[in-house]
């Protein structure tokens, strides 16, 4: 294994005078980070960046009460600092001798094409094939934005619990954005292509692909009507229509809100929540999925998590400080945006699993309802589990048929009563990339879900049938 | 990590000499350059239960490099200001910058002819001289006033917070600005239940040190939030006249500036762009930029790239005013258009952007009497939800969740959610039909300073 800055049998010493203070656990966290990002707008790539992330933080908890600091600095010095700063928050104890065991992980990830081998132009090059595949659909495209990322971030992760482990996760991004207008109606198409893995992903064609795919979504729109205001029947697309399962469930089911008795979901492990052939996952050890890693970001192995099994809440989502205090295995949830931030439990990739009937059937079997197509993110109140989402790309199904585009609307309900109003589920499950904030970090997700339809939610457009 | 307990503050590289040493370093690159260096110190105290769950005490600092060369830019990012640090950034820009295209507006500002404003305040002292211990007896005190209303059984954080940045901008246009500034916030989650009826409810304060902060205030907001909302249910269907609570206001407001941006105008992804001059909003309205503005909490001297902050009109009684610029956009139109000193960065990792400071909106005369009084029916929304998905800047559309309480008989009545509002900029700002008289600051990215609104036809779909 390849260490960051100190010497691992160093950490054990860090850890031990981190304690001193009376700690029940303390973990270091040492982190490097080197990312780039282009962006391209008017047809010019106007931005490009690089950075370099280098620090370690510390911790220190006692029952439920963490202290925490950081340095922009990896140095055994700075780390001993550190540790001896943050123990004199509280009285002092004696130094308690810790060694380490190396922790392994399963397979490494794959980088077929390490990103930092492909020269700048070569990414910029994929910006601009965007752009002109998107703008030669139609005279009616006015805009096109697009964005590459790429970043490497190697961490090594101690806990004073006797074990340390290294990972090594690089992620690529691709995300454009077109603007179509038509007699001052503006209407916006946006879709992306990211994994964890290298530079493989963007083969002239793809990128081609995903650039139509969103060029097409923006020209549609134009010739959409605003979106029905009311209750109706929801029918929601594969891929992008995972942010439900993230925003009416999975923030929910974060062991944080589940201690604090402040979730809707907190006292339901083992109840019914869904129709017996609904199937939820967390999957941090996805293949090449965006929210993948070796492990968390305390250390903890990825893995696959049931959360409801054939209806059933069978699991919440957990770090290791509060897997303590509910008693619970640690799920690989841990996560933090960077050294800088203090980890909580957080979804990795979360989805529905796949049922037996086709999306056509599904809606063939529609007679009148909204077909939400594509999302543009959400948001949820853990307390009472009322969540909503924007509609991106909406239709309404008239008769089993999907008819005319509707924009501008936001879907609200309640997470446990839409959970229970899932009736069909298809088998075309799809993992899309996202991002989520929490406790003011962000962090990669994937959302996913096979289509599936809602007996009725309240769709929020501005048109009163 | 300084003793930051005591308040003990620890001699350093003050930040505008680490620029000026890297621009120093910066010569061989070649290319006109622009050093951005803040250095922060932060607080951030959580408690729950009467006990603080994290506590959370950082120095984080770092320097970002934006190089210019034959119209294409390249920038930098590093938390490393050793000299080796400092070289790598500077050799990456330069890198960087190759791989762009060529733009003939891209520019650094010149240095301004003009000293800086000379702003008293944004840096107190409060901050520094006061103990961890202290200010984690503000969460507490926020806590436990929360706790002390009826039906509040529960409050997910108290968390109390602060941070004092010091930044320098040098460039090789002449450029050299420095500023100090403190800020802390203490805000609160409550929870209040009835039977099996659980609402929450979010209450805060902020200010340039604590002793601008009223913890009882913020805690026993958010549990009267909470405690309004029990029985909270949808109301029907239809169009409403809503009163906007001046939280929510700004939090729109704060999202149709984004449009207001002369960069989303000249891209083509502004509702905004070719209304000049024309009325866009309600003749009520009049909203200004105001990047010097007492008790801002965006207030500075200068802006993300050194250009004096100031104050522009967006909406004088209606009519669009400005857009607002940077050094880039200002270029790009022409003529006699000069940044508006609105180039705002996140941190040093980001390139400057183009965005709003401080939005004030003027509220002149009119009748100090309650806006709902005067309403009679109606909907008043107290908080919003899906803001980040719900508004597109772009198209101008806006479909959020909503809660807040009916308007029946010039009185609060029934408690409402699971409801969402629509319309969109436009509709929106020409439907503006009365205004509170109850301004406050409100911390967003930047800040607003607004009063409640009260709009016209806003579709509301619920039960």
């Amino acid at each position: 294994m390849e260490y960051l800055g100190p010497a691992p049998e160093m950490a054990g010493d860090i850890l031990a005078r981190a304690l001193k203070g009376g700690g029940e656990a303390a973990d270091l966290f040492v982190e490097e980070r080197r990312s780039l990002s282009l962006r391209l707008e008017d047809g010019r790539v106007d931005n490009v960046v690089s950075g370099s992330d280098l620090g370690a933080s510390v911790r220190v908890t006692r029952g439920l009460s963490t202290v925490f600091g950081y340095v922009d600095a990896v140095d055994e010095p700075a780390l001993r600092r550190l540790a001896k700063e943050l123990s004199r928050t509280r009285p002092r104890g004696p130094v308690v001798a810790l060694s380490l065991e190396e922790r392994t992980l399963g397979p490494r990830q794959t980088v077929v094409m390490d990103p930092v081998l492909v020269d700048a132009a070569g990414k910029a090059d994929l910006l601009h094939l965007a752009d002109e595949t998107a703008r030669a659909l139609s005279p009616e495209i006015r805009q096109v934005a697009a964005g590459y990322g790429e970043s490497r971030q190697r961490v090594w992760i101690a806990g004073s619990d006797g074990w340390m482990t290294v990972d090594d996760r690089t992620r690529v991004s691709l995300a454009i954005t077109v603007m179509a207008e038509r007699d001052g109606l503006i209407q916006t198409g946006r879709d992306g292509l990211a994994h964890c893995g290298g530079f493989e992903i963007f083969e002239e064609t793809a990128v081609k692909r995903l650039a139509t795919v969103v060029g097409e979504k923006a020209l549609i729109m134009l010739d959409s009507r605003p979106a029905p205001a009311g209750r109706m029947t929801v029918v929601l697309a594969n891929g992008f229509g995972g942010v439900l399962f993230h925003e009416a469930c999975g923030h929910g089911l974060e062991a944080d809100y589940i201690l604090k008795k402040s979730s809707v979901w907190e006292g339901r492990l083992g109840r019914r929540v869904a129709a017996d052939f609904v199937f939820a996952y967390d999957d941090g050890a996805g293949a090449g999925m965006w929210g993948s890693a070796g492990c968390d970001d305390e250390g903890t192995p990825s893995r696959r998590t049931m959360v409801i099994e054939a209806g059933v809440l069978t699991g919440y989502l957990t770090d290791t400080l509060r897997a303590r205090h509910l008693d619970l295995r640690p799920t690989g949830n841990g996560r933090r945006q960077d050294y800088r931030y203090l980890p909580y439990p957080r979804m990795t990739n979360t989805y529905f699993g796949p049922g037996r009937q086709t999306p056509e059937e599904i809606i063939a079997d529609t007679p009148r309802a909204l077909y939400a197509k594509s999302l543009s993110g959400g948001e949820v109140n853990p307390a009472t589990g009322d969540f909503v989402f924007g509609v991106a790309e909406g239709y309404l199904i008239e008769n089993g048929r999907v008819t005319t585009p509707v924009r501008g609307a936001t879907l609200i309900g309640s997470g446990p009563e839409v959970l229970k109003g899932i009736d069909a589920v298809a088998d075309d499950l799809e993992v899309k990339p996202g991002t989520c904030g929490k406790e003011g970090q962000a962090v990669p997700v994937g959302t996913g879900q096979p289509t599936l339809r809602i007996r009725e939610l309240t769709v929020g457009g501005t048109s009163l049938a | 990590m300084s003793k930051t307990a005591g308040g003990t503050r620890r001699t350093y590289r003050s930040p505008l000499q680490v620029a000026r040493t890297a621009l120093a370093r910066g010569r061989s690159v070649g290319a006109d350059l622009e050093i951005y260096v803040q250095y922060a110190r932060t607080v951030n105290i959580k408690v729950f239960s009467r006990d603080v769950e994290s506590m959370t005490v950082a120095e984080p600092r770092g320097l970002g490099v934006r190089a210019v060369r034959g119209g294409r830019t390249g920038y930098a990012f590093t938390a490393d200001l050793s000299n080796a640090g400092v070289d790598r950034a500077l050799g990456a820009a330069a890198d960087n910058l190759r791989a762009a295209d060529v733009d003939p507006f891209v520019c650094l500002p010149e240095a301004s002819p003009c000293a800086y404003p000379d702003l008293q305040g944004l840096w107190l002292p409060g901050v520094a001289d006061t103990g961890l211990a202290a200010k984690t007896d503000m969460a507490l005190t926020a806590e436990a006033a929360a706790l002390s209303i009826p039906e509040v059984g529960l409050v997910e954080e108290s968390v109390y917070s602060d941070e004092e940045a010091h930044t320098a901008i040098a460039s090789t246009m002449g450029i050299e600005a420095e500023a100090e500034e403190s800020l802390c916030f203490l805000y609160v989650t409550a929870h209040a239940a009835r039977g099996s009826d659980r609402q929450s409810g979010l209450g805060f304060c902020a200010g340039r040190g604590p002793a601008a902060l009223d913890p009882e205030q913020a805690g026993r907001e958010a549990a009267e939030k909470a405690r309004a909302l029990l029985g909270a249910r949808p109301c029907a269907t239809g169009s409403y006249t809503v009163v906007f609570d001046r939280e929510v206001a700004a939090a729109l407001l704060a999202s149709i500036a984004q449009a207001l941006s002369a960069d989303a105008v000249q891209k083509g992804r502004s509702v905004f762009a070719g209304r000049l001059g024309q009325r866009v909003a309600s003749p009520l309205l009049t909203v200004f930029d105001d990047g010097l503005a007492d008790g801002g909490m965006a207030t500075n001297p200068f802006d993300g790239e050194g250009v004096p902050r100031q104050t522009t009109a967006l909406f004088e009684a209606g009519v669009l005013r400005s857009f607002l610029h940077s050094s880039y956009t200002a270029r790009k139109e022409g003529g006699d258009t000069r940044s508006t000193g609105n180039a705002v960065r996140g941190s040093y990792r980001s390139v400057p952007g183009v965005g709003a400071t401080n939005l004030v909106v003027r509220r002149d005369g009119g009748e100090p009497a309650d806006v709902i009084a005067r309403v009679g029916r109606g909907l008043y929304v107290d908080s919003v939800a899906g803001l980040h998905s719900g508004i597109n800047p772009i198209s101008g559309e806006i479909s959020v969740g909503a809660t807040g309480r009916l308007i029946e008989r010039g009185g609060l009545g029934m408690p409402v959610r699971e409801v969402t509002i629509a319309t969109d900029f436009a509709r929106f700002l020409g439907s503006v039909c009365d205004l509170g008289a109850d301004a406050r600051w409100i911390p967003l990215h930047g800040s607003v300073y607004t009063p409640s609104m009260v709009v016209d036809g806003i579709t509301v779909s619920g039960a």
